[in-house]
């Protein structure tokens, strides 16, 4: 390999020393003339005779210095550029064609391109960390808990991993948190000091945290990432030891600088601050906390699986070992480790791939049917040409180059085409995960088009040589087998890729067509509440009141002002941001009576709300009442939705169940009412319908950090956002309203993922069948092309002319009836995949299948029939004179 | 014998070539006059054969080439074996003594 590396190095460079050899040689001739002389004038003779004598000996040079320059190599070179010189021309001649293979690889090439980047960049690229393989991010899921209900690892999960679990490397601790510095909320990463070494990272500057850091006390310090170093701080080399002026915290020393190879878990942050120990965390009681990440490092050979069975069996030692009180509540719930999960995008993705793999087939296929008839067109020429001497290899050469030619053009369009797709990607991507980086073409993805481009551009120039060279075309120069029938081959190789064609499209098509009436079935979930005139807002208290016992009045004269803006007619709060869709605060709850499912302690979320919020959020009280407000104490009872009632109550939506926190209380009297039962609110978007049930308490007596205010108005958003901030400012000056907008913009972002995987699916499939009708059209007009003799005289015996053309369309659908049947074969195994990403419905829909059966039958008709018409007006008499 | 190497047999002048340079590095002449001498003038080898073999042997990578002063200081290019060459040499020796013994065999039989 290396030496033909070599060889072909040297032959190009021969190519730019052509002229420099060719002197070299004239030398060398020039001196063999002169080294005869002499040695014939040595021998006796005259120097004038001599001289005479050796180049008549020499005899003409000409033919041999041809002879010596072939043996350079440079005319391989040559050849080579002869050839893509005339496929060049000779594509140029048929344009036609060539645009449509070009167009057609693009199309494949570009959708694959961008598709593959995103998934690259999101699931498959790894991490940029030494032994990134074994780098794992831990879930602590409840049972039956969606994604988005997890709930994550404490300083007490954390430091009794780091004790137990000995197929591990280390834990570390790190949470997402926020700081306001310079008056601006920046996102920041509290991690606990080992964070950076187990990730195998070395500062940029200064050094990282200590482990003494971490724990209260006095003595603030931060990290700063490579970014916010380049933005903030100019890349200052004196950076460290300078200080941080967080809102309402005693300034932070700056001690070192991250490299950037961490900002890829943390894209957000942009610096880090100790994971300061707070006591109380490690209470076994809080064994999870919401939203802290646990990172951890598997041993060198230990697989994932190993490391998850361990994990689990470590975490039910520990609940039997250290709290034998909480032991039935454990084995209620197991916890689900799930380590690595990948983007919320990734399944979409992966579903996309397929899609766009297929679109690529389909696509292929074409080119492939496109250059198949083209050769066989060519018969005539390559057989002249071969009578002339060039042999197989150098015909193969030339259809190779010209399928090179073609795969080379496409490549570089569908490149571009993949450009303006991750641009309009990322402008979707950027808002539905603000936080998120551009997604770029990157070296990796290049190559796999390439590899792709060089593939088809492979096959489609040497199978179809190989099929008209397996018929004898060009080996035989009687004309007259270029009518007959002896190309069978290269007709049962286009037939039977039509068929494949089609089979494959029918699966795209039907894997799209469930993904689109998953959505629609999304669609058409009733969210439970009215988003529409819904203005929310978050106000955090505990910097400005740091008193715990002043903040239910800040809380009360907060809402109190925001009820004076004009316009509003009511204003609820959450304490637990679950109307934003981001409830941590779940919980097991036991029933008086048992529950109506046999679970013992069934699961549901908790939000603490005021009596106003169900007005506030349009959300039906379906049975009872709502909170008494005003009372100088706790309304004790709760709401529950639909959801739970229908689940855990016996009688379903009734009143008069009993139920109660965790464990049954000790004394009768203890068990909490049941009051009212609302409509079950998706707040989560619409797929959370089977999610979590909720349970509504009464939150106005309970003192609370932070809250979102919920605005109920028929006034313009900003506007209302507006008054709403002053009238904050008017209470404290340095109260922030974070993340004020209408309630229904944010959700209309939980759908689009789903939106956009619909609609690219359903642009994939449309792509797909017209690609498969072109490929349909294209066998059955080059075979009634090639049919026109038999048709003519079909005629001129009398066939009718509705006969030719039911003919015509018969072999269509034909062809088109296999390809379905295989299609839908393979259709009902792939369709399995889909299962768990379909919404209320199963992957056998019938409805779609049936209706992509006929959308496929429909297009191929009409493929069918463009080449039956041209059948139809084919003239007897044309034809036979053509004879 | 032939008087001319077109009448040689295809590869043999390649083998007279490397053999005649296993010797010593020599110019294109001197080949050709050393193969006339050892030969007793029965191979005369035409520039036209020689010159194009020798490109071929040396773009194989078989031989060397390099420009150096003849023993009448006459500038002119050496050709020399190389590693390749040498080993190239030691087989197709091998082969042409199978080849031609096994000629010999089929002619003493008829």
């Amino acid at each position: 390999m290396l030496r033909f590396l070599e060889q072909w190095f040297n032959r190009l460079l021969a190519l730019f020393r052509n002229g420099s050899k060719q002197r070299e040689l004239d030398m060398e001739l020039q001196a063999h003339i002169e080294l005869m002389t002499q040695d014939y004038i040595r021998s006796g003779m005259s120097p004038e005779d001599a001289r005479k004598a050796a180049s008549k000996h020499f005899g003409a040079t000409e033919k041999f210095k041809e002879e010596c320059r072939d043996s350079w190599g440079t005319r391989v070179v040559m050849d080579l550029i002869r050839d893509i010189r005339y496929s060049a021309r000779s594509l140029w001649k048929s344009k036609g064609f060539a645009f449509t293979v070009i167009a057609t690889l693009a199309l494949c090439i570009g959708a694959n391109t961008t598709i593959f980047s995103v998934l690259y960049e999101l699931v498959l690229k790894p991490l940029p960390f030494q032994d990134h393989e074994r780098i794992v991010k831990i879930y602590n899921i409840p049972k039956g808990g969606q994604r988005s209900d997890f709930s994550n690892a404490s300083w007490s999960q954390y430091n009794h991993l780091n004790e137990q679990a000995d197929l591990f490397e280390g834990f570390v601790l790190a949470r997402p948190l926020s700081r306001t510095v310079d008056g601006v909320q920046r996102d920041v990463s509290g991690v606990t000091s080992d964070f950076f070494d187990l990730l195998g990272v070395r500062p940029l500057l200064g050094r990282f945290f200590a482990p003494e850091e971490v724990h209260p006390g006095p003595g603030n310090v931060a990290i700063l990432t490579e970014t916010t170093w380049k933005n903030d701080f100019s890349s200052d080399p004196n950076v460290v030891g300078k200080t941080l002026q967080i809102f309402n915290e005693v300034p932070y020393v700056i001690v070192g600088v991250a490299p950037r190879s961490i900002e890829t878990l943390y894209p957000a942050a942009s610096f880090f601050i100790p994971f300061k120990l707070i006591p109380s965390s490690l209470n076994p009681r809080y064994r999870t906390m919401p939203r802290s990440d646990l990172w951890a490092k598997l041993k060198p050979d230990v697989s994932r699986e190993q490391g998850r069975l361990h994990l689990e069996a470590v975490e039910r030692r520990a609940i039997e070992e250290y709290h034998p009180q909480y032991m039935n509540v454990w084995e209620m719930n197991p916890r689900h480790f799930e380590v690595d999960p990948p983007h919320p995008l990734a399944s979409s993705l992966v579903i996309l791939q397929g899609g766009t793999l297929i679109l690529f087939i389909v696509g292929g296929i074409n080119v492939l049917n496109l250059l198949l008839s083209r050769s066989a067109r060519r018969g005539a020429e390559l057989s002249v040409r071969h009578s002339f001497g060039a042999g197989k290899a150098v015909l193969g050469r030339m259809m190779l180059i010209e399928s090179l030619l073609l795969a080379m053009f496409g490549f570089v369009l569908g490149c571009i085409l993949a450009w303006g797709g991750l641009f309009v990607f990322n402008f979707f991507f950027i808002t539905l995960f603000p936080k998120s980086e551009e997604i770029t073409l990157g070296f990796t993805v290049f190559i796999w088009s390439l590899v792709m481009a060089g593939a088809i551009a492979f096959l489609a120039g040497l199978l179809p040589f190989t099929a008209l060279w397996g018929s004898g075309r060009i080996r035989k120069t009687d004309k007259s087998s270029r009518s007959s029938s002896t190309d069978r081959r290269g007709r049962f190789l286009s037939n039977g890729l039509v068929v494949t064609q089609v089979a494959i499209t029918i699966t795209l098509v039907i894997g799209a067509g469930l993904v689109i009436r998953s959505f629609g079935n999304i669609l058409s979930v009733d969210p439970g509440f009215d988003a529409a005139h819904v203005i929310k807002g978050r106000v955090v208290i505990n910097r400005v009141y740091p008193d715990r016992r002043d903040w239910l009045d800040a809380r009360n004269r907060i809402l109190y002002a925001m009820r004076q803006i004009p316009g509003v007619e009511n204003v609820a709060f959450d304490l637990d941001r679950v109307t934003v869709g981001q409830g941590v605060n779940h919980d097991r709850f036991s029933i008086r009576g048992g529950s109506a499912n046999g679970e013992e302690q069934p699961h549901a979320l908790k939000v603490n709300v005021n009596s106003e919020y169900f007005k506030t959020m349009g959300i039906e009280i379906l049975e009872g009442r709502t909170f008494y407000s005003g009372l100088d104490e706790f309304d004790t009872s709760y709401i529950v939705d639909e959801s739970f009632a229908n689940r855990y109550l016996e009688g379903g939506v009734t009143l008069g169940a009993e139920v109660h926190v965790e464990d049954p209380p000790l004394n009768d009297e203890d068990w909490k009412k049941i009051i009212g039962i609302a409509r079950r609110a998706n707040f989560q978007g619409l797929e959370s319908r089977d999610g979590l049930p909720v349970v509504y308490m009464d939150g106005e007596h309970r003192p609370q950090w932070g809250f979102t205010i919920l605005l109920r108005t028929e006034r313009e958003s900003e506007s209302v956002v507006r008054d709403m901030q002053s009238k904050l400012r008017e209470i404290n000056s340095q109260l922030i309203l974070q993340q004020a907008t209408s309630l229904d913009k944010p959700l209309t972002k939980l759908h689009m993922d789903r939106q956009g995987v619909a609609l690219l699916a359903g642009v994939f499939a449309c792509l797909a069948l017209f690609l498969s009708a072109v490929g349909i059209y294209g066998v059955l007009s080059y075979d009634v092309k090639q049919r026109q003799r038999e048709i003519g005289t079909r005629t001129a015996v009398g066939a009718k002319k509705s006969n030719v053309l039911m003919m015509v369309i018969r072999q269509g659908i034909w062809k088109t009836t296999i390809g379905l049947g295989l299609g839908l074969l393979a259709s009902l195994h792939l369709t399995r995949f889909l299962e768990n990403q379909l919404f209320d419905m199963a992957a056998l829909d019938f409805q779609t299948y049936f209706i992509a059966i006929l959308v496929l039958l429909l297009i191929a008709f009409i493929a069918s029939y463009l080449p039956a018409r041209r059948a139809v007006k084919v003239e007897p008499i044309e034809v036979l004179r053509a004879e | 014998m032939a008087k001319d190497t077109t009448d040689l047999l295809q590869g043999t002048l390649d083998l007279l070539i490397l053999k005649t340079l296993s010797l010593e590095p020599m110019n294109g002449w001197a080949i050709s006059k050393r193969i006339r001498q050892v030969s007793n003038e029965n191979f005369d080898i035409k520039q036209g054969s020689l010159y194009p073999c020798l490109h071929r042997l040396e773009e194989k990578q078989f031989i060397n080439s390099e420009w150096g002063t003849s023993e009448n200081n006459r500038r002119a290019k050496y050709y020399s074996l190389t590693k390749l060459g040498r080993k190239k040499l030691s087989t197709e020796t091998e082969v042409w003594k199978r080849f031609s013994g096994n000629v010999e065999l089929i002619l003493q039989m008829s």
